[in-house]
C-alpha cells in the first residue's frame, strides 16, 4: 500500500514535471501565434517551438575559443535551475514535487540570472556583455516588486510556501477584491520585464543593439541555445501559472482529471493576453524601463496597504 | 585550568611574532611568524568550540590595571561565536600570509606584520572576551593600533599613509564615542563590569539615548555604517590583502559586537525607536554600499564597498530584533537577531575569500583595476573558481551561505510583519534587502566577468598564474564552508538560536521554512549534472567545433573591444546617477579640425565624504592655521604665557 501511494506520488512529480516541459514550447508558440493574428499576419503554427527546439537539439556548436567552464556549464545551470523552480510552482494542484518558502523561489530565480550572464561575458563579445549588463539591471530593479508582490500573495493565501500562497488565494469574486487585481497586474508586469517580452525587451527584434536577452545568447548553439529556450519557455509557464493561478484559484482544488485540463487551458489563455499585450505595445528606450519597474513596485505596495487597511 | 588559559593563548600568539622579528631569513620569518600565529588560532578555535559545548558563561579574572576596578574575562554564548570567528578566519588568513607575503620580503619591508598580525588577532579575542569596560576598551585600542600599523605596512606609498591617517583619526573618534558611552553608564550605575551594567536599573530614560547615541557612533564607525564609513574604502584596499581580509572579514564585526552586546545585554530595555533607526541605517548603508560598489574598477575598493553593504544588512537583522524585541514579537525578534549574526559570520566567510582571491589576482597580473584584467580563469583556475564560489555567496544565491544568513532574516521579517504595528518598516526592509540582493549580483557578475572570463585585457593579465598552495588552500576551505553551510545552514542557525534564546524564553522558534536547502540542492545537482551529461552526450554524437566570437562578421575582435566593467555597470549608474553623482572629466587632442585622441575619466566622489566630513575637516585646518599664531616659535613668548597662566591660576583659585 506504501508502496503504491509512493508510486503514484512519484508519477504526479514527473507528469507535473514533463507538463511544465512540454508547456514551456507551447505557451511560446501561443504568444507568437496570438502576436501574428493581431497585426494581421499568418504567422508561424502554433507547434513551431518544438521543431525548432528538435532542430536544435540535433545540431552541434561552434564554441568560441575564448569560453571557459562557465560557458559550457551556463545552459545545464540555466535549464536545470529553472526546472527546480518549476518544481516548486502549482500548475493543476497546490501538491507540487518541491514545495518551496517563496523567498527561497525567489532567490533561486537568480542561480541561472548569474550563470547566464556570465556566460554573455564569457565569449568576449561586446553583444554579450551589453545583454548581460542590461539584463542583470533589469532583474535587480524588478526585485522589490517581486518580493513585495509576492508577501501580497502570501498574505492572502496564508501560507508561505509558493504553491500554498496560490493555491490558499480565497476563491470567488476576484473582480470585487482590488487587492488581488493589483497583485495579479503587478505579476503580469513582471512577468513581461522578467521573460524579456515587449515593452521590456523583444525578443524578435533585428538589431542586436537594442536587445536584451537576445544578445546575452547570441555565441550559444545548437544543445545550448536549445537548453536556454526551453528554459525561457519553463520560465514564462511558471509566471503564466503563477498569474493565472492568482485570478482562478479555483482551478487548483478540481479533481486531478479535470484539473490537467484547465491547467493547459489557463496557460494558453494567458499565452493569448501576453500575446494582446506585447501586440498593443511598442517596445520602451532601455532608460524606461526603470520608471516601468517602479510603477510595478508601487503597485504592489498599495495592494499591501490595500489589504492591511481592509 | 582556565584561568590559565588565556595567558597560553596570548604566549602562543605573541612569542612566535616576537621570534619572527630575530630570525635574518624572510622565508622563515614568514613561516614562524604566521605560521606560529595560525596555530595559535587553531589552538584558540579548538578551545573555544569544545569549551562552548562544554559550558558558558565562563567567567576569567584578570589581575586588575587599576586600584579601584576588578578586571576579568566573561565568556559567554555571544562572545563565543565572536570568538570562534576570529579564531577560525585568523587560522586560514595566517596560513594565506605565509604565501602572500612574500611580496614584502624584499628590504624586509614586512619584518612586524607577523607580530602585528598576531596581536590583532589576540586583541580582538581579547575584545569579545572582556567582561569590563576598561579590558574591552584596552583590547579595542591594542586592535586599533595594531590594524593601524598594518595598514600604513607599505608605507612608502602616500596613498597608504594617507589611508593610515584616515583610518587612524576614524578609529580614534569611534574610541571617544565608546568610552563616553560606556562613562554614562558608569556615572549611572557605579559599577565598571558589563554584569554591574545589565544589574542596575536606570531611571533615567536620557541617559540611555544617549549612551546609546554614543555606543552607535562609536561601533558604527568601527563596523563602516553609513554615514561613518569614509575610512573602509581607504583603509582595506591600501592593507596587504591578508590584512584587508582580516579588517573586513572580522575586524568591522567587533562594532557589530559591540552593538549586539551594548543593546541586547547592557542596556535595559532600549526603546523601538532605536531598532528603527538601526533598520533605517542598515537599509542606507545596504544601497549606498552596494551601489558604490558597482561603479568601483579597483577591485579592493570594490569589495571594500561591497562589506559597506554587508555591514548594512547585519544592521538590518539587529535594527529589527530590537524593534520586534521592544514591540512584543519575541520569537520573531530572536529569528532576526539570529539571523543578523549568522549574516556576520557569513560574510567574515565569504568576505574573508573575496579578499584572498583579489590577494592572489594581485599576486599574480600586479593591478587592481578590473579594467586591465579579464581571463584569468584560464591561468588561475582555482582561484577563480574559489572567487566564483565567494561572489555566488555574496550576490545570495541558494545554495551559498549567504542566502542561508539573509533567508533567516527575511523570515524573521516576515513572521514579525503578520502582527500589527510597524509593518510597513519591515516590508520596506524585505524590498530594500530584496533590491540590495539584486544590486549584489550586478555587482558581482560584473567582477567575475571582467575579471576572470572574456579575453585577458593586458599582457600581465595573460600571464598571472595560480599561486602557491599556501595561499589556495585557505581559499578552497572558505568556499567549501560557503557552500557547506548554504546547504547546512543549521550548523550555525541552531547554536544562534540557543545564544538568542534569552529573548523569548518560553516560546516556541519560528518553524522551519519548507523546502529544505539540502532536498535544494540535491535536486539542482541531480538537474545540473543530469543535463550536462545529456549536453555531453549529444555533442559527441552531433559534434562539436572551436571557433572565434561571433564578431558581426568582422574577423578582427580584440580583446579592447569587449563589454568593459564601466559599460557594465552603466545602466545601473544611469538610474541612480542622483545618489552616484558621476564626475566626468573629458580631455581632447585635435590637429586642425581631426580630433586625434579622447580621454575622459570618470570618477564617483563619495557624497558623504564630500558633503560631510571635507567641509568639517576644512574647518579644522582654518582654526588650526588661526591658532599656529599663538605659537611663532619665540621662546620668550612661551615663558610668558606660563607666567600669565600662573598668574591667572593665583588669580582665580587662590
Amino acid at each position: 500500500m506504501d508502496r503504491y501511494i509512493k508510486g503514484i506520488v512519484f508519477m504526479m512529480a514527473a507528469a507535473h514535471m514533463a507538463l511544465f516541459v512540454l508547456l514551456g514550447p507551447l505557451l511560446v508558440g501561443v504568444v507568437r501565434k496570438t502576436k501574428a493574428f493581431l497585426s494581421c499576419r499568418q504567422g508561424a503554427p502554433v507547434f513551431q517551438p518544438y521543431l525548432d527546439l528538435r532542430k536544435l537539439f540535433r545540431r552541434g556548436i561552434v564554441r568560441s575559443t575564448t569560453a571557459s567552464w562557465v560557458f559550457d556549464l551556463s545552459a545545464p545551470v540555466v535549464l536545470g535551475a529553472s526546472l527546480v523552480l518549476a518544481a516548486a510552482t502549482p500548475l493543476w494542484s497546490r501538491d507540487v514535487p518541491l514545495p518551496m518558502h517563496f523567498i527561497l523561489f525567489l532567490y533561486l530565480m537568480a542561480l541561472p540570472r548569474f550563470f547566464q550572464t556570465l556566460a554573455g561575458l564569457d565569449t568576449g563579445s561586446a553583444f554579450g556583455g551589453l545583454g548581460s549588463s542590461r539584463e542583470v539591471a533589469v532583474s535587480a530593479m524588478a526585485e522589490p516588486a517581486l518580493i513585495l508582490s509576492f508577501c501580497g500573495l502570501a498574505y492572502l493565501g496564508g501560507a508561505d510556501t509558493v504553491s500554498g500562497m496560490v493555491a490558499g488565494v480565497p476563491p470567488g469574486r476576484v473582480l470585487w477584491r482590488p487587492e488581488v487585481i493589483l497583485l495579479a497586474g503587478t505579476l503580469f508586469l513582471l512577468l513581461l520585464a522578467e521573460n524579456a517580452r515587449i515593452p521590456v525587451d523583444d525578443p524578435a527584434t533585428h538589431l542586436e543593439l537594442t536587445m536584451i536577452h537576445e544578445a546575452m545568447v547570441l555565441d550559444h548553439a545548437g544543445v545550448d541555445l536549445a537548453m536556454i529556450q526551453l528554459a525561457s519557455g519553463v520560465r514564462l509557464a511558471i509566471f503564466s501559472a503563477l498569474v493565472s493561478g492568482t485570478v482562478f484559484p479555483e482551478a487548483l482544488s478540481l479533481p486531478t482529471f479535470l484539473a490537467i485540463p484547465a491547467a493547459v487551458v489557463k496557460v494558453v489563455l494567458s499565452g493569448a493576453l501576453i500575446g494582446a499585450a506585447e501586440a498593443g505595445m511598442a517596445r520602451m528606450k532601455i532608460s524606461r524601463i526603470a520608471s516601468y519597474l517602479l510603477i510595478a513596485t508601487v503597485l504592489a505596495a498599495i495592494a499591501l496597504a490595500v489589504r492591511h487597511a481592509g | 585550568m582556565p584561568s590559565a588559559l588565556p595567558y597560553v593563548l596570548a604566549a602562543a600568539f605573541l612569542a612566535p611574532g616576537i621570534l619572527a622579528l630575530l630570525i635574518r631569513d624572510p622565508r622563515r620569518s614568514r613561516l614562524v611568524g604566521f605560521g606560529g600565529g595560525g596555530a595559535a588560532a587553531f589552538l584558540g578555535l579548538v578551545v573555544t568550540l569544545v569549551g562552548a559545548m562544554r559550558e558558558v558563561p565562563v567567567r576569567i579574572p584578570l589581575p586588575a590595571p587599576v586600584p579601584w576596578a576588578a578586571s576579568e574575562l566573561y565568556i559567554d554564548g555571544l562572545s563565543a561565536f565572536f570568538l570562534a570567528l576570529v579564531f577560525f578566519v585568523g587560522f586560514l588568513v595566517s596560513v594565506y600570509a605565509v604565501g602572500y607575503m612574500k611580496e614584502f620580503d624584499e628590504h624586509r619591508r614586512g619584518l612586524a606584520a607577523p607580530l602585528l598580525l598576531n596581536l590583532l588577532l589576540l586583541s580582538m579575542a581579547f575584545v569579545v572576551s572582556a567582561g569590563d569596560m576598561l579590558s574591552f576598551l584596552l583590547g579595542w585600542e591594542a586592535m586599533s593600533l595594531a590594524s593601524y600599523f598594518l595598514v600604513v605596512l607599505d608605507h612608502e606609498k602616500r596613498e597608504a599613509r594617507q589611508a593610515g591617517l584616515i583610518y587612524l583619526i576614524a578609529t580614534h573618534i569611534g574610541t571617544g564615542g565608546i568610552l563616553l558611552a560606556f562613562l554614562f553608564l558608569v556615572r549611572t550605575t557605579g559599577s565598571f563590569s558589563f554584569n554591574g551594567f545589565a544589574t542596575v536599573p536606570i531611571a533615567d530614560p536620557s541617559i540611555v539615548v544617549a549612551a546609546f547615541g554614543f555606543a552607535l557612533l562609536g561601533f558604527g564607525t568601527k563596523a563602516g555604517i553609513f554615514p561613518f564609513h569614509i575610512w573602509l574604502p581607504y583603509a582595506h584596499p591600501e592593507a596587504p590583502s591578508p590584512v584587508s581580509a582580516v579588517m573586513s572579514g572580522v575586524m568591522i564585526k567587533m562594532g557589530i559586537y559591540g552593538i549586539v552586546r551594548f543593546l541586547f545585554y547592557l542596556l535595559p530595555a532600549p526603546p523601538a525607536f532605536f531598532g528603527s533607526i538601526l533598520l533605517a541605517l542598515g537599509l542606507i548603508s545596504g544601497l549606498f554600499g552596494v551601489l558604490y560598489a558597482i561603479v568601483q574598477h579597483d577591485l579592493k575598493r570594490l569589495l571594500a564597498f561591497s562589506s559597506i553593504e554587508n555591514v548594512g544588512i547585519v544592521l538590518i537583522g539587529i535594527g529589527a530584533a530590537s524593534l520586534c524585541r521592544a514591540t512584543g514579537r519575541p520569537d520573531a525578534a530572536r529569528l532576526l537577531l539570529a539571523g543578523g549574526l549568522f549574516h556576520a559570520l557569513s560574510h567574515a566567510v565569504f568576505k574573508t575569500l573575496l579578499f584572498m582571491g583579489a590577494g592572489a589576482v594581485i599576486h599574480g597580473a600586479h593591478t587592481r583595476n578590473i579594467e586591465k584584467l579579464g581571463g584569468l580563469m584560464r591561468g588561475m583556475p582555482l582561484t577563480g573558481i574559489a572567487f566564483l564560489a565567494g561572489s555566488l555567496a555574496i550576490s545570495a544565491v541558494p545554495p551559498f551561505n549567504g542566502f542561508a544568513s539573509e533567508f533567516a532574516i527575511y523570515r524573521g521579517l516576515w513572521a514579525a510583519s503578520w502582527s500589527a504595528g510597524s509593518r510597513g518598516i519591515l516590508l520596506a526592509a524585505m524590498a530594500g534587502l530584496a533590491l540590495i540582493g539584486g544590486l549584489a549580483v550586478v555587482c558581482f557578475v560584473k567582477v567575475v566577468g571582467t575579471v576572470f572570463l572574456g579575453n585577458a585585457r593586458s599582457a600581465q593579465a595573460s600571464a598571472a598564474r595560480d599561486p602557491s598552495l599556501a595561499m589556495e588552500f585557505p581559499m578552497v576551505a572558505l568556499a567549501l564552508v560557503c557552500l557547506g553551510l548554504g546547504v547546512f545552514p543549521s550548523l550555525v542557525l541552531d547554536p544562534l538560536m540557543s545564544i538568542t534564546s534569552f529573548l523569548s524564553p518560553a516560546g516556541a522558534a519560528v518553524p522551519a521554512p519548507a523546502g529544505k536547502p539540502f532536498t535544494v540542492a540535491i535536486a539542482l545537482v541531480i538537474a545540473i549534472a543530469g543535463l550536462s551529461l545529456l549536453r555531453a552526450v549529444l555533442l559527441r554524437r552531433n559534434g562539436l567545433r572551436a571557433g572565434g566570437t561571433w564578431g558581426c562578421g568582422f574577423p578582427y575582435a580584440t580583446p579592447r573591444m569587449q563589454y568593459t566593467a564601466s559599460s557594465f555597470a552603466d545602466p545601473i549608474l544611469h538610474v541612480f546617477q542622483g545618489i552616484l553623482r558621476p564626475h566626468t572629466t573629458r580631455k581632447e587632442r585635435l590637429s586642425g579640425r581631426f580630433l586625434l585622441e579622447v580621454e575622459q575619466d570618470t570618477h564617483f566622489h563619495d557624497i558623504i565624504e564630500n558633503g560631510l566630513y571635507l567641509p568639517v575637516y576644512r574647518l579644522f585646518v582654518q582654526a588650526a592655521f588661526q591658532a599656529r599664531r599663538l605659537h611663532p616659535g619665540y621662546i620668550h613668548l612661551y615663558l610668558g604665557y606660563i607666567l600669565g597662566t600662573v598668574v591667572l591660576l593665583l588669580v582665580f583659585f587662590h
